[in-house]
């Protein structure tokens, strides 16, 4: 009986035992790529690390984040690539929950590419817009958790910038405008 | 690239890689577990070629978020995009060389399996008749249909100079051998051969080969699939070797009669590639008929052990908990 209870531990202990080193082989295959191509898609902590570590000249951040909307600064997640294409993503999360309240996607122009957002929202209706002297458009619509939200996008320089907050349609206009140097 | 952020194209993805954690997790348990006996392979292969088409729209349903960009840079333990943007030398996409692998696979797949189906399908006009069997070996087979509590199938022999031994249909069953066959054997071997079909018939290895059949047909790009498949047929053999010793008693006579079907390729054809194939084929072949006649001498006619559906079940949810977190 008591070698069949330690055969039995054994067999226990060596399976638990092989299934930890697959998961661990597993975030070793994981982590492989970004040793491999470092300019690839990946999170970074701050912004700056994001221009040093793969030479992107001008990240685009809202210069104008008003108290009153509630948002964290500095930018909670980013999440930035060089290849195959240049895109940044900068969140910025709310000071009474850990869901992001504001979201600026940078993509480059050429790869015609619309980056999912981790705010969802269902689009009640878009219409055209001037941000400064660029043309934008601005969708109004309504949040996962039924709360309004907004989206505005234009092509700034190389970039498409998308600028999606659960903010009202002024706000997000001023942030949008704050994103764009002064000519 | 992008087609493997589609719905389908993450599926595929998903399917292979969960296949082959599955294959890996389950190897982990034979080797933990000391599972050696083969309907308990056979039940754990099963979850290889299974969970796979299941589990993705499962993990999707449970979770929209699962294939965002967020989930696979937070939350996941392989993310499988990230290998599939490489390029090797700036130059070969990482995806094209996986898309060239699901293609071959596919490739073979209608080659190997399908082909050969649409074949056996086609109208033959030189079809050799069945012949009358010069041996009757029917009190025999009455015999151990009485032993078994089995209906009596027909019996077909075809005019082949080499050995044939199989059992066609699914409700009505026939046997269908050889003339060499009936030429050959003993009366022992005879026995543990024609017992050895009628557990194929009893335990409904046609179903249950044409239900993983269409399993596999499902992932037909999937190399675990391919693989697992025909593992799945061999511990079907097995599982019927070991039923057939223990009802017969007479592992030798099975032993031998299992001997008589090594296949001995022409030496006059090795050098062609055709040839190579062939020589390659019959190696397995024999391989496989070498290790069922071990298998029989070295296990005699024991019973199998229980089946251990506790480790079974933490199996499944190691292995559902785990491929959770490869995208």
């Amino acid at each position: 009986m008591h070698i069949r209870i330690t055969q039995q531990l054994k067999m226990v202990f060596s399976f638990a035992l092989l299934i930890t080193l697959l998961v661990v082989v597993l975030e070793l295959i994981n982590w492989a790529p970004s040793v491999i191509e470092t300019e690839s898609l990946r999170k970074y902590k701050t912004i700056e690390l994001v221009k040093r570590k793969l030479h992107i000249e001008r990240v685009y951040i809202p210069a104008y984040l008003p108290e009153d909307l509630n948002l964290k600064w500095p930018p909670s997640e980013i999440y930035a690539q060089k290849k195959p294409f240049v895109m940044v993503i900068t969140h910025f999360q709310q000071r009474d929950s850990r869901e992001p309240g504001l979201i600026v996607h940078q993509v480059d122009a050429k790869a015609d590419y619309r980056p999912e957002s981790k705010i969802k929202f269902r689009v009640k209706r878009e219409s055209k817009i001037l941000i400064k002297d660029r043309e934008g458009m601005l969708v109004t619509a309504i949040c996962e958790d039924e709360t309004p939200c907004n989206q505005v996008s234009w092509r700034e320089g190389n970039f498409m910038l998308t600028v999606i907050g659960k903010n009202s349609q002024r706000d997000i206009i001023r942030i949008a405008r704050s994103m764009i140097p002064d000519s | 690239m992008r087609f493997f952020d589609s719905y389908i194209g993450m599926f595929i993805v998903q399917s292979f890689l969960h296949s082959f954690v599955a294959l890996v997790i389950i190897e982990i348990a034979f080797y933990s577990w000391e599972i050696r006996d083969h309907l308990a392979r056979f039940r754990y292969r099963l979850l290889v070629l299974t969970l796979p088409i299941f589990i993705f729209p499962v993990y999707q349903l449970i979770n929209p978020d699962r294939g965002s960009m967020y989930f696979r840079e937070n939350t996941a333990l392989f993310n499988f995009n990230k290998w599939l943007a490489i390029r090797m030398w700036d130059i070969i996409p990482l995806y094209a060389l996986f898309f060239a692998l699901l293609s071959g696979t596919a490739l073979i797949f209608f080659l190997q399996e399908i082909l050969p189906i649409i074949r056996e399908r086609l109208p033959k006009p030189n079809r050799r008749p069945y012949l009358i069997p010069q041996r009757d070996i029917n009190g025999m087979l009455e015999d151990l249909c009485k032993k078994l509590g089995a209906a009596k199938p027909a019996v077909r022999v075809l005019d082949e100079s080499y050995p044939i031994l199989f059992t066609a249909g699914v409700k009505n069953h026939a046997i269908i051998l050889s003339k060499a066959l009936l030429e050959k054997f003993t009366d022992n071997q005879m026995e543990g051969a024609l017992a050895h079909e009628l557990v194929h018939i009893i335990r409904g290895s046609g179903i249950k080969t044409q239900i993983i059949y269409i399993l596999r047909m499902l992932m037909f790009y999937n190399p675990v699939s391919l693989i697992e498949f025909r593992r799945l047929v061999q511990d079907d053999e097995f599982i019927c070797d070991g039923i057939t010793v223990s009802l017969t008693k007479k592992p030798d006579a099975l032993a031998s009669a299992i001997s008589a079907f090594h296949s001995h390729p022409k030496e006059d054809k090795a050098a062609r590639l055709s040839g190579v194939k062939e020589t390659i084929e019959s190696h397995s072949h024999n391989l496989l008929l070498k290790e069922r006649v071990l298998r029989i001498q070295e296990r005699g006619v024991a019973e199998s052990p229980e089946f251990g559906w506790v480790k079974f079940i933490l199996t499944t949810l190691i292995i559902l908990k785990i491929n959770y977190m490869v995208v």
